[in-house]
């Protein structure tokens, strides 16, 4: 009964009361909703950095089970299916043979660069390795 | 600013009351509207762990041509490192380097190509603890140069 004497009750608050408890209240908000937004992107950015790198580790490890002769710049066509990466990332391997520039040299060794790039909230982000293959003999 | 004229308590509760179902059908938006990250989120948590392991045994991996022991739960390789999974744990020689880990298990493998050159596999299978269980499985080739 005493609750709804008071919601019934024509005693009223200012304008201005409510405009400086909204004001303080929107202070609050955003002071806390930016706390928020930084730790969230903060973890996001760890978290899609992890599984960036695992894709990485797979594709490199993988790299190192095929042939010398099998590593070219061929593998970009199946590689999304082949590790099924997801929709948020793209990943680019590039090739080049060690001895390109020195034709004299034997070609026993490649250079494999492998980049992940993904999107965090419409930041680009970019993680690149490289590593060398080596022909079996 | 200055006029006396009010609101009443009634229309406060009213304007609250719809300031909280707006700010709870934008909530349910959104939440609807980063699922996916959510999904790559959840992943990632686990990943991260695994990723400590990697950083690990990748580079005693290829600093070795061969495994002195291996079974289901310990792998030695030939230059006496070791790594162990017990209890949740696991242990790079009597480091810990993992947490959380509902299990942990090493397999060799042998594979020979077309020009019978043989490289050594070793599979590593594991499942990270967590609300969900996270379940990976990685190959690692050890040094064949």
């Amino acid at each position: 009964m005493n609750i709804m004497k008071k919601i019934k009750s024509n005693k009223a608050a200012t304008m201005s009361d409510v405009v400086v408890g909204i004001l303080i209240m929107i202070m609050f908000t955003g002071i806390l909703t930016t706390g928020f937004y930084r730790v969230y992107k903060h973890n996001a950015y760890i978290r899609m950095n992890a599984i960036a790198v695992d894709y990485a580790i797979k594709i490199l490890e993988d790299i190192d089970k095929i042939t010398y002769e099998e590593v070219t710049n061929e593998l970009n066509s199946t590689i999304k299916e082949k590790y099924n990466i997801q929709d948020n990332y793209q990943v680019n391997i590039e090739i080049k043979n060690y001895n390109e520039n020195d034709k004299t040299k034997e070609d026993i060794i490649k250079i494999v660069t492998l980049t992940v790039n993904y999107k965090i909230m419409d930041e680009q982000e970019q993680y690149t390795v490289k590593k060398l293959k080596i022909k079996e003999m | 600013m200055k006029s006396e004229k009010g609101i009443t308590l009634t229309s406060l509760i009213i304007y609250v009351v719809a300031l909280i179902l707006t700010v709870g059908f934008l909530s349910t938006i959104s939440t609807h509207f980063y699922a996916n990250t959510n999904y790559i989120m959840d992943n990632g948590k686990y990943i991260s762990e695994f990723n400590k392991f990697n950083m690990y045994f990748i580079e005693d991996v290829k600093n070795n041509s061969e495994v002195y022991s291996i079974d289901q739960n310990k792998i030695v390789f030939a230059d006496g490192v070791t790594y162990t999974y017990s209890n949740g744990y696991v242990y790079r020689n009597k480091a810990e380097i993992c947490r959380n880990i509902e299990n942990c298990s090493f397999e060799q493998n042998i594979q020979t190509d077309e020009n019978n050159f043989n490289k050594n596999i070793i599979q590593v299978n594991m499942k990270i603890k967590g609300s969900n269980t996270f379940e990976t499985q990685n190959e690692y080739v050890l040094k064949y140069w």
